[in-house]
């Protein structure tokens, strides 16, 4: 069986690097992993292309976490593009940051499970793929996502009003 | 009717269902029709639903694809690479053998048992081994074949049909096997690449007539097989824009070559080179096809000239510039998948000579020039950001 993996490229790359992204919370990174995600599945040929490239990225994730700590040590030396690139309106881009880390900690508030079920969806997984990928039933994942879901929006709510509380 | 549970509601709201063991589609509109408290919670789910869409859509980063053919470049070079690792392993393998061989021989020979073959049957075997007469030593010609490498392009030019110098003593160098995971592994792996390709144009010879030669150390031997090369590829690139003057190697880290590299003739300070990789001069159209995305240069500084190559498994372009006051600085773009090793090898910079990486965009850019590291930084910066 041959993977039509320009087409498969095409469809996922975006997904791939968004659910990357709300692993790492580094969009270079997300756009490393995913390409790296790519080059390897290109020297195979597995049955669920997509589900797969998932998998590995997950795993690159994971794999990238424990390697944070040690890389913190380069980042002395390095800058990042972050840390170069001109920012076209300060107070916008403070806002954008607030929201990115309200939505990250959000998320952090769910428990590994729900938060992988929930990114998977979001990342365009369909329930068959995601109870593959998580090992639970079909069956459970609309209780998981309905869950999942329930708490991102109150926890980021409740910081939300917390910030609204503050100003 | 018990009402529906969450859990159903959503899996309809995403358009899951059937699923098994669950209610279908029609079951969850009838009753939905039907029981007004469903039907609220159904609405609740909805607006639920599409509030954690918006609350996950305020964390999306920008995306930028690269090329596929990017992509299919880097999963090829991969792949050459797990062959030639796995032809240092085999190697090793066969070292471990012939040694082993040699070893028994040596005993044997001192016990006063009859003169084992000589080493120079066994590694013959290799070539004589595709012949079917010489079944008895097919395995270990096959394991000698590996060790052998470039030596067998020296074995399969001898005449097949040599006699057996059985007493003579052995004729093969024996090369002492070098420690897998050291620091010097990808750095080793560039020799072997390279090692493989003598072979293949049967140009290579490691057998040597005499004693066993020990492996000089990995680093001195890139810098060795760097200045053999030297003279071939400065003709090759008399007209090159970008000279990377291997015989001044000033080191190497992480696999990575660090020489002293010329800018349209002008010296710009270390620049990474890889011994494997071939640069070769690019238009700036093929250049960008190599990397997958337009290649980034420092805006106001004119180009001398681009040539592609790779680093490690990641495409990688090379660009000469001069700022507007005539200084050379050296660009080197690659896709940044190989970021790690390259990072370390920022860590070494080399004293007096400024060289600075950048991260942004899914690639890597070293900016390397006779300039203060702060300057070769925004120069690096400045590049990322001009978008090619």
């Amino acid at each position: 069986m041959t993977v039509d993996w320009a087409h498969v490229y095409r469809t996922t790359f975006e997904d791939l690097v968004r659910f990357l992204y709300r692993k790492v919370w580094d969009a270079d990174r997300a756009h490393d992993l995913a390409q790296e995600a790519f080059v390897r599945g290109l020297n195979e040929t597995p049955d669920h292309p997509r589900a797969w490239l998932f998998t590995v990225a997950g795993n690159l994730a994971r794999d990238e976490a424990r390697a944070a700590e040690r890389r913190k040590r380069h980042l002395v030396l390095i800058k990042t593009e972050a840390e170069l690139r001109p920012v076209p309106n300060p107070a916008e881009e403070l806002d954008r940051s607030e929201q990115v880390r309200a939505v990250r900690r959000a998320l952090e508030s769910l428990t590994e499970r729900d938060r992988d079920v929930l990114l998977l969806w979001d990342a365009g997984l369909n329930y068959e793929e995601i109870a593959a990928e998580t090992g639970l039933a079909g069956s459970a994942i609309g209780t998981t996502l309905a869950r999942a879901r329930k708490r991102l929006v109150a926890a980021y709510e409740a910081q939300e009003e917390r910030h609204a509380a503050h100003q | 009717m018990p009402h529906i549970n969450d859990g159903t509601l959503h899996a309809y709201l995403d358009g899951a269902l059937p699923l098994p063991g669950m209610m279908s589609v029609e079951e969850v509109e009838g009753h939905a029709a039907s029981c007004e408290a469903c039907r609220n919670a159904l609405e609740e789910e909805r607006a639920l639903r599409a509030r954690a869409g918006v609350v996950l859509g305020q964390a999306n980063p920008e995306i930028h694809r690269p090329e596929f053919a990017a992509i299919q470049a880097s999963a090829a070079r991969r792949r050459t690479h797990r062959v030639v690792r796995m032809r240092r392993i085999q190697g090793l393998a066969a070292a471990a053998v012939l040694v082993t061989v040699v070893g028994v021989s040596a005993v044997l020979r001192d016990r006063g048992y009859a003169p084992a073959p000589a080493v120079t049957e066994i590694a013959t075997g290799a070539a004589d081994a595709r012949a079917p007469a010489a079944e008895g030593s097919q395995a270990t010609g096959r394991a000698t074949e590996q060790t052998a490498g470039a030596s067998e392009a020296t074995q399969a030019t001898a005449p097949a049909t040599a006699p057996a110098r059985a007493p003579t003593p052995p004729t093969v160098a024996l090369r002492a096997p070098e420690p897998v995971g050291s620091d010097s592994d990808r750095a080793a792996e560039a020799v072997t690449a390279d090692r493989l390709d003598v072979a293949a144009t049967g140009a290579g010879d490691v057998v040597q007539p005499a004693a066993p030669m020990l492996r000089p150390a990995p680093e001195r031997e890139m810098a060795a097989r760097m200045r053999e090369q030297a003279a071939v590829r400065t003709a090759d690139r008399a007209e090159a824009p970008i000279e990377i003057i291997w015989q001044d190697l000033v080191g190497s880290v992480s696999g990575f070559a660090l020489a002293e590299s010329k800018v349209g003739g002008v010296a710009a300070g270390v620049s990474p080179a890889t011994e494997a990789t071939e640069w070769r001069p690019a238009t700036p159209e093929a250049a960008a096809q190599h990397l997958g995305q337009p290649v980034p240069i420092v805006p106001q500084a004119s180009v001398v000239g681009y040539e592609v190559g790779t680093i490690g498994t990641a495409a990688a372009v090379r660009i000469g510039q001069r700022l507007p006051d005539g200084t050379p600085i050296a660009l080197v773009v690659w896709s940044a998948l190989t970021m790690e090793g390259l990072a370390e090898a920022v860590t070494e910079r080399t004293a007096g000579s400024g060289m600075v990486v950048v991260f942004g965009r899914g690639l890597g850019v070293m900016a390397s020039g006779r300039l203060p590291a702060e300057e070769l930084e925004q120069l690096a910066g400045a590049a990322l950001r001009s978008g090619g």
